[in-house]
């Protein structure tokens, strides 16, 4: 574990320096974990894959204000749920638009008809329960508040470590458990009627 | 909800997130053993739980070594930028600097330029700062490198032939500004070099570039008799 994260720290360090092939050995370790989180976030495949491209590019350009090199994967992390939830605010503008103006766009109405359909038009590779649970639940998430949501997504799922949760969200590591609880809790209430 | 009730929930939810340590663990232990409700309580959270595990073990559908071209690509296009951007940003800075200095220098030639104009319409007593209209007054070089003051000049040429036989003087009393206006008995006794007044204040400061003529006539004593 130690040589581990001693190995990180170095690749850190040499792609601080400008070192490309530490940096994509970087984003090689992270990019699943990433895009995993992007996807909960988002319900959609080919926009989590994309996110994670903007995460790591922007990382990249950024890595000078990383200062504490060993937290890069929280910080890398933190740069992915900003871009999500901007993402998915942009979203929810387009979409007024389109409720408002229902007729407007073609390519908009479609958007809108995946998002209502719980964004199964993406299929999960391996469908535990059944789509249509798949759905309630990312519509479930999808409805919780910011931070429960990210809470939950990154510690209850991704199984991230608290205190990594607890930096992306700048927030005590007490606060993270609280999420957590009230999010599994919502999310029960929700989802009743599946267990 | 009691509080109570929702702080062994919380201890709970921990447990199932395998969170609690120590005398917290061994708390709720106590608690699920003894307690059906908090047994319930336990087997909820265990399965919406459950639950999320079994949808997060989803794996994204991503073309993974796609996904690591198009990165190297775009982190290539990047360094690229950067570099461009890094070489502008050694070079403005000497750029602007440079800059500056020319401006500096060129404030500071008009400065030059301005002040000097500007001594020359002192010298009329007015300033074209305060607004006063701009004398058209054009003093050859010789008499502006020494401006002689009026007392000098009368006083050497008590009978006026320096004034008289000076080319500008006609020029200096026609074009006097008018709040100085020369009373046209002194400026026939100047221009025909026959000076009759006494005190020759009002001429001055118009004529030949006096800065401002004594309040107290005493300090300059009539010069004719």
């Amino acid at each position: 574990m130690a040589a581990l994260a001693a190995r990180e720290l170095g690749l850190v360090l040499a792609a601080k320096q400008g070192d490309r092939e530490s940096f994509g050995a970087l984003a090689q370790q992270y990019q699943r974990q990433c895009a995993a989180v992007a996807l909960r976030l988002l319900g959609n495949t080919h926009d989590a894959a994309e996110l994670v491209q903007d995460a790591l590019v922007k990382a990249f350009k950024n890595l000078e204000q990383l200062q504490h090199s060993e937290r890069f994967g929280p910080w890398l992390m933190r740069i992915v749920t900003n871009l999500a939830l901007n993402s998915r605010r942009s979203r929810g503008r387009r979409q007024a638009v389109s409720l408002e103006q229902p007729a407007a766009d073609a390519e908009e109405g479609e958007d809108l008809r995946a998002t209502i359909a719980g964004s199964t038009l993406d299929a999960p590779e391996r469908p535990l329960t059944s789509a249509e649970l798949g759905g309630a639940i990312q519509r479930s998430i999808d409805g919780l508040p910011e931070k429960q949501r990210l809470a939950l997504v990154m510690f209850a799922i991704e199984k991230m470590p608290q205190k990594d949760v607890a930096d992306v969200l700048k927030c005590s590591v007490e606060a993270v458990k609280w999420h957590v609880f009230m999010a599994r809790k919502q999310l029960r209430k929700n989802l009743e009627k599946y267990l | 909800m009691k509080p109570e009730s929702q702080h062994l929930e919380f201890l709970v939810s921990q447990y199932v997130d395998g969170c609690l340590e120590g005398a917290s663990r061994k708390t709720v232990e106590q608690k699920l053993l003894h307690d059906p409700s908090a047994r319930a309580i336990y087997g909820e959270q265990r399965e919406t739980q459950d639950l999320l595990d079994d949808w997060g073990n989803r794996i994204p559908l991503i073309d993974w070594d796609d996904f690591d071209r198009t990165l190297a690509t775009r982190l290539e296009k990047e360094a690229f930028d950067g570099r461009r951007a890094r070489a502008i940003k050694r070079w403005i800075k000497p750029a602007a600097v440079a800059a500056s200095l020319l401006l500096a220098a060129g404030m500071g030639y008009a400065w030059h330029g301005m002040s000097g104009q500007l001594a020359v319409n002192a010298g009329n007593g007015t300033s074209p700062i305060a607004g006063g209209p701009r004398r058209n007054v054009q003093f050859p070089e010789m008499q502006r490198q020494a401006r002689p003051n009026k007392s000098q000049l009368i006083v050497e040429e008590p009978g006026g032939t320096a004034l008289a036989g000076n080319p500008n003087v006609e020029q200096l009393a026609v074009e006097a500004p008018s709040n100085n206006a020369v009373p046209d008995a002194v400026r026939e006794s100047v221009l025909l070099g026959t000076p009759k007044v006494k005190n020759d204040v009002a001429i001055a400061p118009g004529v030949v570039g006096a800065s401002a003529a004594p309040a107290n006539s005493n300090e300059h004593p009539p010069v004719y008799p």
